[in-house]
């Protein structure tokens, strides 16, 4: 009764072919001295013929095509905002590879701390969308003020480069605020919003704490 | 809209997945009506995968929805490498699995409220043997683990890999599932 057992589990594995030669042989031998294992074998076949032999369709009561074409309406066609997102995305990968490369081991005297939680609550998953948005502004204009203030210490091609990377993540954060107003409470789309803020903020702070050219 | 009667080629290679292609093409353009000769080459077969997992025709109903409709908003990300419907059946499957009304219902479905049972037992679908649909009502009988095991490896013909993949499940608990579920079906057709 065990070695039946045991050769029941054999069969599955028999039938999906997963058993070793040996055991194959063992199994076929004792097929041939149990009736009643052969015909749970016959059995099983017979279950997987029928399993296969399943219509792979079937109707559903009514069309439910004019459901997802509802639901399609209110969604983005699908390639455009993606490819939008992807872009700004690469923008960010961008900004942040140039901040990277900028980064001195000095980062030059504390000019400054205003509004240091615009960048805590970019990375503060837990704050809201619209608290981050907020605060990012806040900041973001404490720390144009700074850097605005600084031109004439900063060389021009540094400034050209601050400037530039600027642009840059703005439009970053226009694509994706554009594709996020299609598409409410995409969680990628909410990282990436946070992480565009946020480079903005570090470009900033950077700029406005980098040494003197002087 | 010209539709191929053999959409549901999953080779990739055929007529079917040449038409395929080309309507892929235009609706990850933004092309609906691509998308619904898509819809219309593909649903049966997408529904009757949701019927069988989910035991449940309203909410495979919903799930077939859902299924088509992630399908449109992840377009940009197929890229061709496997045929349309090889892809959207995986996008059915993780659609039905991930869902939670489904993964929260009972682990073992009573036969007197489960709408696929009734379904399957209230009338004879025409080409259909009495075997068949006794094989249905036994699938739907299952218990859910099980049930979407023998599914996914014994009418659809996925592997253990690739369900330990889509569930999450160790490949010798799938394997465990699929041998149970044999056994019960085995015993429920006798």
């Amino acid at each position: 009764m065990n070695d039946c057992k045991h050769y029941q589990h054999c069969m599955n594995e028999a039938v999906d072919c997963d058993l070793t030669p040996d055991l194959t042989e063992q199994l076929e031998a004792h097929l041939d001295s149990c009736p009643a294992c052969h015909r749970y074998m016959d059995d099983l076949r017979a279950l997987l013929t029928a399993a296969a032999d399943l219509p792979t369709e079937l109707e559903p009561s009514r069309d439910l095509w004019p459901g997802i074409e509802g639901r399609l309406m209110g969604q983005p066609s699908s390639r455009w905002p993606v490819r939008r997102v992807v872009l700004a995305v690469a923008a960010l990968v961008v900004v942040g590879f140039a901040l990277s490369l900028l980064r001195t081991p000095n980062t030059g005297p504390q000019l400054l701390a205003p509004s240091e939680s615009g960048i805590v609550q970019a990375n503060n998953r837990t704050a809201t969308l619209d608290d981050v948005r907020l605060e990012y502004r806040q900041a973001r204009d404490e720390l144009m003020d700074v850097v605005q203030a600084r031109r004439d210490e900063i060389s021009p091609e540094t400034l050209q480069v601050i400037e530039n990377n600027l642009a840059l993540i703005d439009r970053a954060i226009d694509e994706i605020e554009t594709v996020l107003a299609i598409n409410p409470g995409e969680g990628r789309l909410d990282r990436h919003l946070r992480l565009a803020y946020h480079r903005q903020i570090e470009l900033l702070r950077w700029a406005a704490r980098m040494p003197s050219r002087t | 809209m010209v539709v191929s009667p053999e959409m549901s080629d999953t080779q990739g290679t055929g007529p079917a997945a040449v038409d395929d292609r080309l309507l892929v093409k235009r609706a990850q353009r933004g092309d609906v009506r691509a998308f619904e000769a898509l819809y219309r080459a593909h649903s049966k077969r997408v529904y009757a995968l949701c019927r069988r997992l989910c035991g449940d025709v309203t909410l495979a109903e919903d799930l077939c929805q859902e299924t088509f409709v992630r399908a449109w908003t992840g377009l940009a990300s197929f890229r061709g490498k496997a045929a349309f419907g090889t892809w959207l059946h995986r996008v059915a499957v993780n659609t039905v699995l991930g869902h939670r009304r489904w993964s929260d219902s009972r682990e073992d479905l009573r036969a007197e409220d489960l709408s696929t049972v009734e379904a399957f037992s209230a009338a004879k679908p025409e080409g259909r043997s009495s075997h068949s649909l006794d094989l249905e009502r036994a699938i739907a009988r299952l218990p859910q683990g099980a049930r979407a095991v023998f599914i996914l490896h014994d009418v659809e013909g996925y592997l253990h890999r690739e369900i330990s993949e889509m569930t999450g499940m160790a490949v010798g608990t799938s394997k465990a599932h699929l041998h149970r579920a044999r056994r019960l079906l085995r015993e429920a057709l006798e």
